[in-house]
Parts: C-alpha cells; sequence; structure tokens
C-alpha cells in the first residue's frame, strides 16, 4: 500500500517536474497558452491514474466472494501467521536444545580423556554446559571438573606397597598446654601442602583447556572429590 | 561559446539584409529564411540532449512513452509554427503569418485528442449512471 502511494506521488512530481521544463522550452508567443492546456491535462490525467486503472478493471462480484472464502478456508486449515511462527520457534528452540546435549556429552568425553592422558591426573567427572546465544551459535557457559583426590590410583598403591607397617611405639602421652598447640599446626601445615598441591594441578588444567578450547578462566570450574578422610 | 557564433552569424545577416533589401527584397527574404535555418541547426545537438533529459523523466515516472511522444510533438509543432509565421510577418504578409499560427494550434489540440478522450471516459464512469 505505502509502496504504491509512494510509486504514485513520485510519478506526479516526475510529470510535474517534465511540464515545467516543457514549459522552458517553448517559444514565448501566442502558441504557449494551448500547450499550457494539453501539459495540465496530461498532469491531471497523470493524478487521476489510479481512479483509471480501478475503473478499467471489472468487477465480478462472484469471483470476489468465491476467493474470500477460499482465503478463510485456507485461514482454518494453516493457522494464522503467527501460529506457525510459534510452532517454528518451539521446532527451533527443541532442535537447539538437543543440540547442546549431544554437545555437551561430546565435550565431556573428550576433555575427560584428554585430561588423562595428557595430564595424567584421575578424573572423576566433565561436566560442560553448553548455552545458545543469541548469535544461534553454541557457547560453552561452565565447565565443571571434578577430580579425584589421590593423584593418581597406581602411585598411592605404590606408596602403600612401599610403606611397610612399622611397629607401634609405645605412646608416650604427655600432657602439656603446649603440645597441643604443635599438633594443631602440624595439622594445618599438612592441609596447606595438600591444597597447594592442589592448586598446582588445578592451574595446569586450567591452562591447558583454556589452550585446547579456547575459553576463559572464569568458566572452568575445577574441584576435588570429597576423600574419605573428609567425609 | 557558440552564443557569440550564433549572434555574430545573426547580426552579418541582418546587415546584409539591410543592404540586399532595397535592389532586391527577394534576395534578402531567403538570406533570412537561411540564417534562420542554420540557427536551428546549430542548436540540434543541445535540443537532442534535452529531449534526452524528458525521456529519462518519463521513464522514471512510468509515464506511457505514447504521452511523451505526444508532449515532443506538441512542442515541435509549437516551435516550427512560430519560426514559419515570424518569417513571413518579417517578408510582411501578417495574414499569411496569421494562418500558420492557427494551423499551428488547431494541430496541437488534434495531438491532445487522446488524452482528453481519456479524461473525459473517466469524468464520466466516475458519475454514477
Amino acid at each position: 500500500m505505502l509502496q504504491w502511494l509512494s510509486s504514485w506521488l513520485r510519478e506526479i512530481i516526475l510529470v510535474i517536474l517534465l511540464a515545467s521544463f516543457v514549459d522552458l522550452i517553448l517559444p514565448s508567443n501566442k502558441m504557449q497558452r494551448y500547450v499550457k492546456v494539453v501539459i495540465s491535462l496530461f498532469i491531471l490525467m497523470t493524478i487521476l491514474s489510479p481512479i483509471v486503472s480501478l475503473l478499467k478493471v471489472e468487477w465480478d462480484f462472484d469471483q470476489l466472494n468465491n476467493q474470500f472464502q477460499l482465503d478463510e478456508v485456507s485461514t482454518n486449515n494453516y493457522g494464522s501467521m503467527s501460529e506457525i511462527l510459534q510452532d517454528g520457534e518451539k521446532l527451533k528452540d527443541q532442535n537447539e536444545q538437543e543440540t547442546a546435549k549431544l554437545i555437551q556429552t561430546k565435550m565431556e568425553d573428550m576433555i575427560h580423556r584428554q585430561l588423562e592422558e595428557q595430564m595424567s591426573v584421575a578424573v572423576q567427572s566433565v561436566s560442560v554446559k553448553v548455552l545458545f546465544e543469541d548469535s544461534n551459535e553454541p557457547k560453552v557457559g561452565e565447565m565443571v571438573i571434578v577430580l579425584q583426590s589421590q593423584m593418581k590410583p597406581d602411585q598411592t598403591m605404590e606408596v602403600a606397597e612401599v610403606q611397610p607397617i612399622e611397629q607401634v611405639e609405645p605412646v608416650v602421652i604427655d600432657i602439656h598446654l603446649e603440645a597441643d598447640d604443635a599438633t594443631e599446626v602440624d595439622v594445618v601445615e599438612e592441609q596447606r601442602e595438600i591444597t597447594e598441591e592442589m592448586k598446582q594441578t588445578e592451574n595446569e588444567i586450567t591452562t591447558f583447556l583454556i589452550s585446547k578450547w579456547d575459553i576463559s578462566s572464569d568458566q572452568i570450574n575445577v574441584e576435588y572429590e570429597p576423600t574419605m578422610d573428609e567425609i | 561559446m557558440e552564443i557569440i557564433q550564433i549572434v555574430g552569424l545573426g547580426i552579418i545577416a541582418t546587415i546584409l539584409t539591410l543592404v540586399i533589401k532595397e535592389q532586391k527584397p527577394l534576395f534578402a527574404f531567403l538570406l533570412t529564411v537561411f540564417t534562420g535555418v542554420i540557427i536551428f541547426l546549430f542548436l540540434i545537438g543541445k535540443i537532442s540532449s534535452i529531449i534526452q533529459l524528458l525521456e529519462k523523466l518519463a521513464d522514471q515516472s512510468s509515464i506511457d512513452m505514447v504521452f511523451l511522444k505526444t508532449i515532443l510533438k506538441i512542442i515541435g509543432i509549437a516551435y516550427i509554427a512560430e519560426f514559419g509565421s515570424q518569417i513571413v510577418r518579417d517578408a510582411g504578409h501578417e495574414s499569411i503569418a496569421s494562418k500558420i499560427e492557427l494551423s499551428g494550434k488547431i494541430l496541437i489540440l488534434y495531438m491532445a485528442i487522446p488524452i482528453i478522450t481519456v479524461i473525459i471516459e473517466t469524468v464520466i464512469k466516475l458519475l454514477p449512471t
């Protein structure tokens, strides 16, 4: 509708321009009146052109009625445009979810294998969240890697084998106020050692994943499986 | 600088006409006609570019080319009738000049017949029968 209006207006403007040009190149005498009348008729016809085209069409009312009924039937069958669009949107969402699930399982598997092969750490589980951004491209939202608290099962086994069971020395209990403090300090130190070691491996894993998967460090979350002691 | 050439040609032709008019008025008339034709020929190239501009305008406004041809013919008729009537009037035959003008007017209206019919038809169809 708007397009038709703009084309009609453009036509009128161009015809008036044309008329003014013709008026400019006319000889400046008695002929001018006659030519001006003809050109003004021409402009009038251009302005009336929509009415002319309307009158040219022979309106067949039966046909129009049939067409109207057909339109109604088609709307009943297929639903309105907005419904179709909604359906399309739903299908798209479903598709995206399926894709995200597939990508998640694949990525989890791959990261699990990579970490075990190249970093030689025992991985308990890997969970990756894949999100669909506005750009319709899947993006890695968050990555949670749960490591086993022992460094490697075979290493711990070795340690277990090598260490002979020492004889239990007689326990001498000296009750001092100072001794209590000392044991506490020891425990704290032990914990710190462990956490430092853990931090190092965490950092290694994070850098490895960043270099491999092109994600930022705050998306990676490395956790340790709670050990039996802690429980 | 074609305007200088044209004005120079016109002035020279006028002087020659004034000189000859005393002895041979017929040759003076012929000289006037030829001068007019030569000036027209000078301008033909420019006129063609103006007509091309008009055609471009008509093409953009999606006007029927038949109507544009009608307009161009009307302009041509106006020019030629003007030219002829002026020369004849210079020669001192006012009555023939006015006849040429009359024929020019009638031909212009004759050219406008298709446009006028379309408008009249539209108006009649708009009225309830």
